[in-house]
């Protein structure tokens, strides 16, 4: 069809185009800060509308039904609505059978060669979701997965231990901090079953 | 002597929902959407590769995320309707699969699907089946996602409703090739298009609303502290390339948080004023590329700036890479054909679309076979060439299967592409 101008799309296909675009934009839109969505307080200036989105539009089944099963489901909040003022690493004590304990590194940003930050960027992003306390699920894998990473058929790991690592950034004007704080957050019994079955398999 | 307004009648001015009708649902130049789909279809495929390092960690059995993991984050079911008993399953053809085998057959097809999608070979359905395969990866372990990932999904599921292989692809060459098309231009409805500025515009725009309710974004007259690019660039976990201290000092970043905050409003809003466009998204460009330098937030950068394409029309694509072409001298090539032959109709239009630059230019030859000079002249100009000259033989197959004797031809006639250029360049 050289050449030839198709007439404007049918109704359909806009009436199709619209649906989307609200329930996108009605998705991605800004949950209201924590406190008003607590009513702890009234929401301010815009957040009325953040608020009224988040309490009616949000949670119209079928918007969410469209967005989180067809993909299209979003949100942008990066470094919003305050960039993260707290560097975070972490690192695991692994305890083995026979006592010895062994330190083991999670993948730190940091401590890695640029083409390797690059690679493995998203260790760190997993665990600033493990590091939250509303996550705290996910911590008996996370520590059962480096118990695997250490295992030694002779001197299997029997605990592993998972230490936070953190530096709170200060403001401009003050004198930053120079060492990290520790805390062991997680304790962990490892699974020998489960790691017997994943000495086993092939991937 | 008339002057232009008595020329022709002045159209009749349009009301607002006419014109946001023509320009959500008009017609355009495939091209964009061609140019889109190769950069994004590129770093998508970069993207998958990168997972590849470590696929056991994310996706296997014994890895970070196994799949009753995936599914306890990310509910594999969402009901349609309040009320309803019934669910509609996430697109999700690794939900709950934990054969290994199966797993990384579904991830290396995916791989291969971006690939063809970046070539535009079979491009409707490698578009679809890299969707299908993408989400399902993303819906299998999205613990792991980041806003980077976010765009590759959302901008995948634009591809695969979009006719991105219209141009700019292999399939738009194959019909060439086979006659099916012609060398005119094409036209399509650029609603896809259309969506995907209006959904980069949405990403900008809340994230800068969402800003907004914090303290170290706005300016000490709304409240703030402007101080939010303090902080990231103390992230040791962030640090990518070294730069100079006073680039993420004060006074300097009370002038980046503020810049930032215009920029990406001016990114969801100014960007669709033409006499704007231009300047804020090269502002965009600055923005990213001072991330991208500094701070370890892989591919986000590239995948946000490959979206600017889709700001312009085709045929301003088309003619800004003419006017590239034009200006860089050491592009040009004239390639000569063998005595007594041209382009035949065909050919002259798939030997055009092979060259979006427009600097190759083909003349009758001396000689009677195709030198080779001649035909690496010919693949090593024309970016189209690049996906099929490298391959021993195939070039200068293609070249003389596009020949045809020139009819009468008394003396060495110049033949250019289609005919459309008489004269060889100086």
């Amino acid at each position: 069809m050289n050449g030839e101008v198709k007439p404007n799309a049918p109704t359909w296909l806009k009436v199709l185009v619209l649906l989307h675009v609200i329930a996108i934009t009605v998705w991605a839109l800004p949950d209201p800060t924590p406190d008003a969505l607590a009513k702890k307080r009234d929401p301010v200036g815009t957040e009325w509308l953040l608020y009224w989105n988040h309490r009616h539009l949000k949670q119209f089944q079928p918007i969410r039904a469209y967005v989180s099963v067809s993909g299209f489901w979003q949100y942008w909040d990066m470094f919003s609505p305050n960039p993260s003022q707290t560097d975070i690493w972490v690192d695991a004590i692994v305890v083995h059978k026979d006592g010895t304990e062994r330190i083991y590194q999670y993948p730190r940003m940091f401590l890695l060669s640029i083409p390797e930050k690059f690679l493995k960027e998203r260790y760190r992003k997993f665990y600033e979701r493990v590091n939250n306390d509303q996550h705290a699920f996910l911590r008996p894998v996370f520590a059962q997965r480096i118990a695997h990473l250490n295992d030694d058929v002779e001197n299997p790991p029997v605990t592993v231990r998972l230490r936070r690592h953190w530096q709170q950034i200060l403001p401009p004007g003050k004198t930053q901090p120079t060492t990290y704080n520790d805390f062991i957050y997680y304790v962990h019994t490892v699974d020998q079953d489960k790691l017997e079955r994943d000495r086993k398999a092939t991937l | 002597m008339k002057s232009p307004s008595e020329k022709q009648p002045a159209e009749p001015e349009k009301g607002i929902f006419e014109s946001l009708d023509d320009w959500w649902f008009g017609h355009g130049s495939p091209t964009t959407l061609g140019v889109f789909r190769i950069l994004f279809g590129a770093l998508v495929f970069a993207s998958l590769v990168m997972v590849f390092v470590d696929w056991e960690a994310w996706f296997s059995e014994r890895g970070y995320v196994p799949a009753w993991m995936g599914r306890l984050w990310l509910n594999p079911d969402v009901p349609l309707w309040p009320g309803w008993d019934f669910t509609v399953p996430r697109v999700g053809i690794l939900s709950g699969v934990t054969n290994a085998h199966v797993a990384i057959g579904i991830y290396f097809a995916t791989i291969l699907f971006a690939l063809l999608t970046t070539l535009g070979l079979w491009t409707r359905l490698s578009t679809i089946l890299l969707a299908i395969g993408l989400v399902s990866m993303h819906h299998r372990n999205a613990i792991i996602l980041h806003g980077g990932d976010t765009v590759i999904r959302v901008m995948v599921l634009y591809l695969a409703i979009a006719p991105c292989g219209k141009a700019c692809s292999v399939d738009r060459l194959i019909r060439l090739w086979k006659g099916k098309d012609t060398g005119a231009p094409l036209r399509i409805s650029l609603w896809p298009q259309r969506l995907i500025m209006y959904n980069m515009a949405l990403i900008y725009f809340t994230t800068v609303w969402l800003k907004w309710f914090g303290n170290l974004w706005k300016p000490p007259i709304a409240g703030g502290e402007m101080t939010a690019n303090w902080f990231p660039a103390r992230l040791a976990e962030f640090y990518r390339f070294p730069y100079p201290e006073f680039l993420r000092d004060t006074p300097v970043v009370y002038f980046s948080t503020g810049a930032t905050l215009i920029i990406e409003f001016s990114l969801a809003t100014l960007v669709f004023y033409r006499p704007f466009r231009k300047w804020v998204l090269l502002a965009g460009i600055g923005l990213h590329g001072f991330i991208e330098y500094t701070m370890n937030i892989p591919l986000f950068s590239f995948l946000m700036v490959s979206m600017y394409v889709t700001f312009y029309d085709g045929e301003e694509v088309s003619a800004w890479f003419q006017r590239l072409g034009q200006r860089v001298g050491k592009l040009r090539a004239s390639v000569h054909l063998p005595l007594g032959k041209r382009f035949d109709p065909r050919g002259a239009a798939f030997f055009d679309a092979v060259d979006p630059l427009k600097v190759v230019n083909y003349f009758p030859g001396e000689e009677e076979r195709l030198a080779g000079s001649e035909v690496r002249k010919s693949w090593t100009h024309s970016m189209g060439g690049w996906l099929f000259g490298w391959i021993p033989g195939v070039w200068r197959n293609l070249l003389q299967r596009a020949l045809e004797p020139i009819p009468d031809a008394p003396e060495a006639e110049i033949t250019g592409k289609k005919g459309k250029r008489p004269t060889p360049r100086a």
